[in-house]
């Protein structure tokens, strides 16, 4: 007698780069746990692709997905002026949805997005992978137990080098289609956005930006930006997001914590990426892996996921999360293109 | 300060002897006449308009500061240009370090377009220069960088900090962050530049970076066909004295020395402007500067 499989079934949609190198890979560390069933990728060649390690169905219209009945959770893995469209069907359909970042390209997508999640009763996560990094999950512990006091400053910077061609910024790729793609204020800056509401514990009041276009062969969406941040408790943001460095150049993040009592550095180009620094004190509590597409994070927003459906419990990052983040990172585009300071909450919304 | 006053009591010997002149340790500003050359380490502004008053040359260290009276840099902007009464030349430590003059040069050709730079000094939390005179610093190190008029500036301060971006004619945005934050136990400040703060710079340009990284002692230019490490330290004091002293007996050197320091007035003017205490509550200010 064979035991029943009791693994949660995922219908993937969208077998892209992101989801070949980090949800795949994570989710084959999670086989015990779950197991692909179906694939849809507009590139059938692609969802055939996913597919095959898992003896999948595949197909190129993401409805066939939806319509299964052997799908419980939808993986949501495509350009984000899909998600909407996507989200919303999945959830008519009953479906469970992770989905990646960003939520959305406007908060009025994501505010769909969360109601029809909750009309259908199933739960809807988006991936800020980050959030699950060992790196920010150590640093969001020290902030938890106060190691540094009350956080005034926080910084990240992001660096990456662009491959010959220019990248997916370029050569007709999506992301430097301005009628698709809102820029990097979405495609890097929605991690900082998120952390640094994460790391403050405060909602932003205040942002100034400024933008830039700085790759040949992108057809007109800012792939540069740098923008500061005030909050309501008083912390400053700061972040500056290069996507032009030459071949070569090391891609890295780069955070600095600045507390009351204390500070913390985290940054991809050191051996030591996570270092605490204290009146009495400095301490290196850990090696961390380099961030982007950190097989780990992926691994364990997976497997947090999972134990929320599995348990009945709450997802561990609420879509009004992601909500916030990306209402944030909007407000950055909105100054960079005005050249005003962007006050939240914008004019017309709620702050939450 | 005791190391600063070190270094400059060696490159102030140094120099003087090469010129053939006597340092004349002890004198101050009230003493000072026309064609005297003074360096005053400390927040003495009002010991610098008198010496300004009586026609001598003066090198303020530190920086501006808008809580001294008078503040150094309104006696910057009153300075002549040419040769006659007395003026003032503030702090350009961070300007001269070797990873600043690199930074110059590249920011002259070797990069490409310019696209940005970012600037972050960190300091000490305690007894540390205010934000302000951190500002003038990074400023003065990236003010060179662009003649183009500024489009644009926002800012945004907080406690012993200050953030501002500065977007330019040209299109060249500058991030530049200052904050005196750093603890006792941090790694920052002894390492690097030998400037007693620490300093990240990078520059982008269309053809490579060059990045100055916190705690070393080189910068990295990065481009097309790889990387370069260019080492340095060499005592930025040295060259910010010469740099005075050329001011000093040269009226075309004091032009050029003074046309500088007013850009980064400008730059540091239009910061405050912004009124980093008011974003938030109001509409900040563009054009200007």
């Amino acid at each position: 007698v064979t035991a029943p499989d009791r693994r949660i079934r995922i219908g993937v949609i969208g077998c892209g780069a992101i989801a070949r190198r980090a949800h795949l890979p994570a989710l084959a560390r999670l086989a015990g746990q779950a197991r692909v069933v179906a694939t849809a990728d507009v590139n059938l060649a692609a969802a055939e692709a996913a597919a095959a390690d898992w003896g999948a169905d595949s197909c190129d219209d993401y409805r066939r997905v939806l319509g299964r009945s052997d799908v419980d959770v939808v993986l949501v893995a495509t350009p984000e002026f899909l998600h909407r469209e996507q989200v919303t069907a999945a959830a008519q359909a009953g479906k469970h949805v992770l989905c990646e970042k960003p939520m959305a390209p406007s908060v009025a997508d994501a505010d769909a997005m969360i109601e029809a999640c909750a009309t259908a009763g199933v739960r809807l996560m988006i991936g800020h992978s980050r959030r699950f990094t060992l790196r920010y999950l150590r640093i969001h512990g020290a902030l938890d137990r106060g190691d540094i006091g009350d956080v005034r400053l926080m910084r990240e910077n992001e660096r990456r080098a662009q491959p010959p061609g220019g990248g997916y910024w370029a050569g007709g790729h999506w992301t430097g289609d301005p009628g698709r793609s809102v820029g990097t204020a979405l495609t890097n800056g929605i991690h900082e956005t998120d952390l640094m509401r994460w790391f403050t514990g405060s909602e932003p009041v205040a942002v100034a930006a400024e933008h830039r276009v700085t790759i040949a062969g992108n057809r007109g969406v800012p792939d540069f930006l740098t923008f500061t941040v005030r909050f309501a408790d008083g912390a400053v943001g700061s972040s500056e997001l290069v996507n032009c460095a030459p071949a070569g150049y090391p891609s890295f993040h780069q955070l600095e914590l600045y507390g009351t009592t204390g500070s913390i550095r985290a940054r991809d180009h050191d051996c030591a990426s996570v270092a605490e620094y204290h009146p009495d004190r400095a301490s290196f509590p850990g090696i961390a892996n380099v961030l982007l597409h950190d097989a780990d994070a992926y691994t364990r927003e997976h497997a947090a996921f999972l134990a929320a459906l599995r348990d009945d419990a709450p997802v561990p990052l609420p879509p009004g999360e992601s909500r916030a983040a990306l209402r944030l990172a909007l407000a950055a585009v909105e100054a960079a293109e005005t050249g005003r300071v962007a006050e939240l909450p914008l004019p017309g919304e709620a702050a939450a | 300060v005791s190391a600063v006053r070190f270094e400059l009591a060696a490159a102030v010997a140094g120099l003087a002897g090469a010129a053939g002149v006597a340092g004349v340790p002890g004198v101050t500003g009230g003493a000072a006449a026309a064609g005297d050359a003074l360096v005053m380490i400390g927040p003495d502004p009002a010991a610098a308009a008198e010496a300004v008053s009586a026609g001598a040359a003066v090198l303020c260290l530190p920086g501006p500061d808008p809580g001294a009276t008078p503040d150094p840099a309104l006696l910057v902007e009153a300075s002549p240009d040419s040769a006659g009464p007395g003026f003032v030349v503030c702090s350009s430590r961070l300007r001269h370090t070797d990873a600043g003059q690199q930074l110059a040069a590249a920011g002259s050709g070797r990069l490409g377009t310019l696209i940005s730079a970012y600037v972050a000094v960190r300091a000490p939390r305690l007894r540390s220069p205010s934000a302000a005179v951190l500002l003038w610093e990074a400023m003065d190190l990236v003010a060179g960088l662009t003649d183009a008029p500024l489009a644009r500036v926002h800012a945004v301060s907080g406690d012993g900090l200050i953030t501002a971006i500065c977007r330019f004619a040209d299109e060249m945005v500058m991030t530049v962050d200052v904050a005196a934050v750093t603890g006792v136990t941090s790694d920052s400040a002894a390492g690097g530049l030998g400037v007693g703060f620490e300093a990240e710079a990078e520059l982008v340009g269309s053809d490579g970076i060059l990045r100055v990284e916190p705690g070393r002692a080189s910068v990295r230019v990065t481009g097309a066909d790889g990387a370069e490490d260019l080492p340095f330290g060499t005592s930025p004091v040295r060259g910010m004295l010469a740099e005075f002293l050329a001011a000093v007996t040269d009226p075309g050197q004091r032009g050029a020395l003074l046309a500088r320091q007013r850009r980064t007035l400008s730059l540091v003017t239009a910061v405050g402007a912004a009124d980093p205490a008011r974003m938030g509550r109001e509409r900040d200010r563009c054009g200007g500067a």
